[in-house]
């Protein structure tokens, strides 16, 4: 689908809009630092649903500085505020590092520079007994299905699941579960209001884990079919995300994608009036600024988040972005190729292991003595 | 974005850490700028370089002092997401020892000026956590519902206070109360049951007083998504089908002669219950009757859902041909 077919006006004002914002922000936009990564996001992949990331001049310079923020412990940084930290108050974040790699992509990096082992043990340690993730490490951000269970989700299906036993992920999808709301949708806790952002948290994530329309599906038809009732009324002109709250630009995405995963088989447009949500977010096109506004309202100007899910929501309704990559169609080859690739060096790494097993004995008596090493090195430590 | 931190900026007298007489001995630390092209540069006011250079500076002192608390709400002033300065700030009152009622009244303050921060109801939890207090947490949620009665945080807040304090009491009463003043509050819905759900539970009785809440809430506004959702939930904690609850309102549409817009969601309540019927029974004579009503929701009851109506209406046909 061409761009100009959303019918969103001057494409070129959008493109200049997430331009500026990749640039410099005002510095009014300061209570923003430390998640700058998620606002390139944003602006990158506005950028890419509006088919003009290839105009961008320095790709290189911004992956260089994404690479920069990246932990040698794994994750990363959402700024170098964040990042140039005493050591034990720098803590990379879950939603930056989703937020990175996505950036990553958006900019053609193959993705080589990441420390897969580091980043997947970093996980590992956000995931709390119940099944649910930390957004940083210590608790020193809350825990809730947000986008954190979703991030850690995307993260795993990229990186592998090689210290992700089983059992975690059995554990992780049991937490999803526990958030599903009396109206069938899902909440950001046990408990919590059936909302439609945190039920397109949850479906994307039982997709990555290959719990949604599998043989280990773990939601009933019954239960689909109600999520597609509660995400349907969802609309009243454009969408919105809670029975009796006003429409909102952003919902377009969140309710829409988890519709399209909710029931993959049949087009949004069948299931919703496409023409009414089209001209609310049109309605919505800040015609001074360039992007695109929460709400159709005097007081209201295009803000990044909500550019951006606009787009990437028009991207569903339109089927060119895949809902649980947040990332057009054409990028996500590219995704599963890289996917692949890591799993393959996972593959080559532990066939050299086995080649090694004509040294088994050597590496038998090696292992014993750093065993050996080990208790020697720590056996001081401990009495200290 | 949509929220500013301006909150400072007429602060006339805002003297700048570098200026100040007791900040002297600190060598603010200004980690060098490498990158001729960072991404989403923020161009950064004096006072926000000059916070944060302090802040770093401090941190790597490790100093644990009442200035260094003041340096964190200056910070927290300009960035209130980042949690590193709200990480090192527990810290501080931590090895300082110092008493909560200040910091529960600095919270408050700063909830009612930013209600969707993640990290200052985060902040707020630890306090409950610390003080194990959550004695307090009612009242300010109420706070914070009179600025926006379906506050997602506020919500999550209470409901984390209630469950992990065991402070049920009065709690069914308050979400009725607060449905009794806007029958369309869905946040209240969800907190009735929640509260049923981890307080009695769903006993035989409870179910009954429910069911009798919410048909005298739907005699107030029949066409409100909320209450049906809410039957719906009710009927799900019940094994078999309600079908006198079910026929009754199989004749209550029956008895509209004109049906509009405003009956949208009792016909889909009977639709459903007719379509579940025929399943069920392989009763012919519903999955006709379901069929009409869902063509009747596409034409005129519900025409924005007429798409999703008609595919609901031709899998069922399909399904008893």
């Amino acid at each position: 689908m061409k761009i100009e077919e959303y019918g969103i006006g001057n494409v070129r004002s959008h493109v200049r809009y997430f331009r500026n914002i990749l640039n410099v922000l005002p510095s009014r936009y300061s209570y923003l630092d430390s998640q700058r990564l998620v606002i390139a996001q944003f602006a990158l992949g506005g950028l890419s649903f509006l088919g003009a990331i290839d105009q961008l001049q320095n790709k290189e310079e911004f992956i260089e500085w994404i690479y920069s923020l990246q932990s040698p412990h794994g994750g990363f940084f959402g700024s170098k505020i964040m990042k140039e930290l005493p050591s034990h108050l720098a803590k990379p974040h879950i939603a930056s590092t989703f937020a990175a790699v996505q950036c990553l992509i958006l900019l053609g990096d193959e993705l080589d520079r990441i420390h897969i082992p580091e980043l997947l043990s970093w996980i590992k340690s956000l995931m709390n007994p119940d099944g649910s993730f930390q957004g940083a490490a210590d608790a020193s951000e809350p825990t809730d299905l947000r986008e954190f269970t979703y991030c850690a989700a995307f993260l795993i299906h990229i990186f592998g699941t090689s210290n992700f036993s089983d059992e975690d992920r059995k554990r992780a999808v049991q937490y999803i579960i526990s958030c599903q709301s009396p109206d069938t949708a899902f909440g950001q806790v046990p408990g919590a209001e059936g909302h439609g952002a945190l039920t397109f948290c949850a479906l994307a994530s039982l997709k990555f884990f290959g719990c949604l329309h599998s043989d280990e599906g773990v939601l009933s038809a019954a239960e689909l079919k109600r999520i597609v009732r509660f995400c349907v009324n969802r609309q009243s002109e454009g969408i919105h995300g809670r029975p009796h709250k006003p429409d909102d630009t952003c919902y377009t995405f969140w309710t829409c994608a988890a519709l399209k995963l909710a029931q993959p088989s049949i087009d949004i447009s069948e299931k919703l009036d496409k023409e009414r949500v089209l001209s609310f977010v049109r309605s919505c096109v800040d015609e001074n600024i360039g992007g695109i506004k929460k709400l159709n309202a005097k007081n209201q100007y295009a803000d990044a988040t909500h550019s951006y899910f606009a787009l990437a929501g028009l991207g569903v309704i339109f089927d060119d972005v895949m809902p649980e990559y947040m990332l057009k169609k054409d990028l996500t080859k590219r995704v599963l190729r890289i996917r692949n690739r890591v799993k393959e060096s996972k593959l080559d790494s532990s066939n050299s292991l086995l080649s090694r097993a004509g040294n088994l004995a050597l590496s038998v008596s090696f292992a014993i003595l750093s065993v050996y090493a080990t208790y020697l090195l720590r056996e001081p430590l401990t009495s200290a | 974005m949509s929220s500013s931190s301006d909150d400072y900026s007429d602060e006339d007298s805002y003297i700048l850490f570098k200026d100040r007489e007791d900040w002297r001995d600190v060598i603010p630390v200004n980690p060098e700028d490498n990158f001729e092209h960072e991404v989403v540069r923020i161009a950064y006011s004096e006072d926000f370089k000059d916070c944060f250079d302090y802040f770093r500076a401090i941190c790597d002192k490790d100093e644990y002092s009442e200035r260094a608390l003041e340096l964190t709400e200056e910070c927290i002033k300009r960035n209130h997401a980042n949690y590193s300065v709200w990480e090192y700030r527990r810290r501080i009152l931590k090895k300082l020892g110092k008493k909560l009622e200040a910091e529960y009244d600095y919270t408050q303050k700063m909830l009612r000026r930013h209600i969707k921060n993640f990290q200052i109801w985060h902040h707020r939890q630890v306090l409950c956590e610390w003080a194990n207090d959550g004695s307090r947490e009612k009242a300010m949620t109420e706070l914070i519902f009179k600025q926006d009665q379906k506050n997602y945080h506020a919500w999550q807040h209470r409901q984390w206070v209630v469950k992990r304090f065991g402070l049920y009491d009065g709690e069914i009463d308050f979400a009725r109360e607060l449905l009794i003043k806007d029958v369309y509050n869905n946040s209240a819905w969800n907190h009735l049951h929640f509260c049923i759900q981890n307080s009695t539970g769903w006993t035989e009785e409870i179910r009954k007083s429910e069911i009798s809440f919410v048909l005298e809430k739907l005699e107030v506004a029949i066409d409100n998504e909320c209450s049906w959702n809410y039957l719906r939930a009710i009927q799900n904690h019940i094994l078999t089908a309600n079908t006198e609850l079910g026929d009754k309102f199989v004749s209550k549409l029956d008895v509209i002669e004109e049906r509009g817009n405003s009956h949208k969601h009792l016909a889909a309540y009977v639709a459903d219950y007719l379509a579940e019927k025929a399943e069920n029974d392989s009763d012919k004579e519903a999955a006709e009757k379901a069929v009409k009503i869902l063509t009747e929701l596409s034409t005129d009851l519900d025409p924005i859902r007429r798409n999703y109506w008609n595919y609901l209406s031709s899998c069922l046909s399909a399904q008893f041909q």
